[in-house]
């Protein structure tokens, strides 16, 4: 196998990682941030923190992944990524531990004060590791400000128009599938105010209007990803961004219908397809630039050699299909819901 | 300045990441060895004090996973230009760590945590058998990827760059199986000494019944301090001669013929690490010798409580020789720590060094609250619940 044909399985399972981590991450988020606003009292709190707890360590797997795989595999995107966003990554890491040490131990003291100030970091906490995600990951479509010989400005230019959209989109269709899981996985009628909580505020009706200001967005730079290797090779590629759309519509729908079954799919499905859109989109660029396309970094730029990247391919094809196996199982056998005052 | 930084920041969440690390690679190992005795001989003394502290093994664990991912955050923010120079030869261990241990460990820590008081017997030993062996290949991974800081093998420099040339050799580098068989041990010591520092407090304030049990884990943290401490002896002077021969610098900043001020924190700190290494020997020694006197005695039990920060020193010493042993280099003798800098605002490094601290220190706060509270609560029979209490 060609060198080159190692590093195009690498970007399709980095891009693949991303994806099955913010499709689980979105509603585990999603559940926890609605907490304050759904649960009436600890014990429909503690029903929302064990259905969201069960999956959380088990999801933190793919982030840790996508991180590593894209350190081994693309050295130089993860340093040059990781360089220009050197705020936004440390919030992030905040964000990932506040939510993971909170989670587990909110009900570990008896005191009041501790489970206020858990409860706190817990949602805040699940809001920002989504609003930061989508920031990131709408950035990594548009394109960075990337010039002859590095980024021509800080990391505020990632709080743009487009990537301050994303994040709210993210944080949007968190929400939804968030109590779209609540609904699915709790007994009482916690689930139904959830669902009640995301159409009366108007979050369900965010995402379409989100996600069309975040593709035109992307449309309005030179690094469009729109206009990318794999859109201009084959007009078939546009049916990633027109079921995204299409998606997101049925998501308003279902949401305004308290479907919560449908909402929860379609609120994922929405986010896995846009996640295809831009991956497809922005092919073999891994750091598109915004200023001139080929300033920008390629897959072929910044892989690594092809025995580090075989042994990398080796290692995923043998424990991915594990992992996900395992995983799939835990959600099987979790399926029962989770009651008021169960432990 | 920015490397000055850097290094402190890298410097310092490793360390705070390293309060938990030694003490759950340790701890699972003797849980192990509980489970052991409770599969064969069926004793419930066994499964309770397994159970017992496995709930602190599983605080400390969800502390050391979350501190665990920002050391890989900050080789790209941070240590850019190292990143890209040794991305081929430190990329595949950490995606084994990543995809291989830390999968097996958090997906038997799961079962674990919500699941270990309504499984067999066999399958505990199973699942507490893979967590500890998930725990040794994180340990295995990250170690190779130091071990070719200390001793690079299997790669090549191209001028700019190491380039893999063998995996294999690279995971069989005689530097890394040392280091691994010299800091388990360690942290096994430190566990011991906590172990040994939860007994005591149980022995002297705890509920009456519990004290039977707490002098049978007493007795085991003895005698595992006791065989680890001679053993990490042999280990560390049997490879003298090796770290000689690949790190000469080390050696002579070790016995002083290299003098300056670098050099003598590292003498200093191999002298302090060999002097405690052999206290620990003695009172280990001592306890198991005279363990009706100590189980009788509350000055010795009152002491015992306050011993757990000697093993964390030891291993702080240890690593500063390893670590400050290797300067000026971060590849020896390829790359030296200034080049492996980011080009990156010092402010925004200030920013990260000076908002992680106040939030490790938050993080350190919260887990001793916890780890102590549970500590005191003694031994608890589940009450059919699926939580770790």
């Amino acid at each position: 196998m060609s060198s080159d044909t190692l590093g195009i399985i690498l970007f399709v399972i980095v891009s693949f990682s991303w994806t099955i981590y913010i499709i689980q991450e979105m509603f585990i988020t999603g559940s926890s941030a609605l907490n304050m606003s759904v649960a009436k009292d600890e014990g429909e709190r503690k029903q929302i923190q064990v259905a969201s707890g069960l999956h959380f360590d088990g999801i933190e797997v793919w982030v840790v992944g996508a991180l590593t795989i894209t350190l081994g595999a693309f050295p130089l995107v993860f340093a040059t990524t990781l360089t220009h966003l050197y705020i936004p990554f440390f919030l992030l890491i905040y964000a990932i531990i506040g939510r993971g040490v909170s989670i587990e131990v909110i009900y570990k003291l008896d005191s009041k004060r501790w489970i206020k100030s858990m409860i706190i970091t817990w949602t805040v906490s699940s809001i920002a590791i989504m609003f930061i995600l989508g920031v990131y990951l709408t950035n990594v479509f548009r394109g960075f400000p990337l010039g002859e010989t590095g980024m021509t400005e800080g990391f505020l230019s990632i709080f743009n128009v487009t990537g301050i959209s994303g994040g709210l989109l993210f944080v949007a269709l968190s929400l939804v599938s968030g109590a779209g899981w609540i609904h699915l996985t709790t007994s009482g009628d916690l689930g139904k105010k959830a669902i009640q909580f995301v159409k009366k505020v108007g979050v369900i009706y965010s995402v379409p209007i989100l996600l069309l200001l975040v593709f035109m967005g992307f449309n309005n730079t030179v690094s469009s990803i729109f206009i990318g290797e794999l859109f201009m090779s084959s007009y078939s590629y546009f049916v990633y961004p027109a079921l995204t759309v299409i998606f997101a519509i049925l998501t308003t729908y279902f949401g305004y219908k308290e479907n919560a079954k449908k909402l929860f799919t379609f609120s994922i499905l929405t986010m896995a397809l846009f996640l295809l859109t831009g991956f497809t989109g922005m092919f073999p660029y891994m750091v598109p630039s915004h200023i001139d396309v080929t300033y920008g970094i390629t897959l072929y730029d910044a892989m690594a050699g092809p025995s580090s990247l075989k042994v990398i391919i080796i290692a995923v094809s043998i424990f991915f299909p594990i992992i996900i196996g395992y995983q799939t199982w835990k959600y099987i056998i979790f399926t029962k819901k989770v009651n008021y005052n169960d432990e | 300045m920015i490397a000055v930084l850097s290094r402190l920041q890298f410097a310092f969440t490793i360390a705070f990441h390293f309060i938990f690390v030694p003490l759950t690679v340790g701890l699972i190992l003797i849980i192990l060895v509980f489970e052991i005795r409770y599969y064969i001989k069926g004793e419930d003394k066994f499964r309770k004090l397994s159970n017992y502290f496995s709930d602190i093994f599983l605080i400390n664990y969800a502390f050391g996973i979350v501190t665990g991912i920002a050391m890989t955050i900050q080789f790209g923010t941070n240590w850019a230009a190292y990143l890209i120079a040794m991305g081929d030869v430190f990329g595949s261990p950490l995606v084994l760590e990543a995809i291989v241990a830390f999968f097996l460990e958090s997906t038997f820590t799961g079962i674990w945590l919500f699941r270990r008081h309504t499984i067999s017997k066999r399958l505990r030993l199973i699942v507490v058998s893979m967590i500890a062996i998930g725990t040794t290949f994180s340990a295995l991974w990250i170690i190779t990827a130091n071990g070719f800081m200390q001793n690079p093998v299997g790669a090549s420099w191209d001028g700019s760059k190491m380039i893999l040339e063998n995996f294999s050799k690279l995971v069989f580098n005689p530097y890394a199986w040392y280091m691994l068989v010299h800091n388990h041990l360690s942290a096994i010591i430190l566990s011991g000494f906590v172990v040994l520092a939860i007994s005591s407090w149980h022995l002297l304030k705890g509920k009456e019944e519990d004290k039977a049990i707490f002098a049978v884990s007493a007795k085991y943290a003895g005698w595992i301090i006791l065989v680890s401490s001679i053993l990490i002896a042999i280990s560390g002077s049997s490879y003298l001669d090796f770290i000689n021969a690949i790190q000469p610098t080390k050696i002579a900043m070790i016995t002083g013929t290299q003098t300056g001020a670098l050099e003598a924190v590292v003498r200093v700190a191999f002298g302090l690490m060999l002097t405690l290494g052999t206290v620990f020997i003695v009172i280990s020694l001592y306890t198991i010798v005279f363990f009706k006197k100590y189980l009788k005695s509350e000055t010795l039990q009152k002491i015992y409580i306050y011993l757990v920060p000697l093993p964390y020193l030891a291993i702080t010493f240890g690593w500063m020789v390893a670590e400050m042993g290797r300067q000026p280099y971060i590849i020896y003798g390829f790359m030296e720590v200034s080049e492996g800098i980011s080009d990156v605002p010092v402010s925004q490094v200030w920013f990260s060094l000076i908002s992680i601290t106040v939030f490790y220190a938050i993080l350190f706060v919260m887990d001793y609250a916890l780890t102590i509270s549970r500590i005191k609560k003694g031994l608890v029979e589940p009450t059919g619940g699926e939580d770790n209490e």
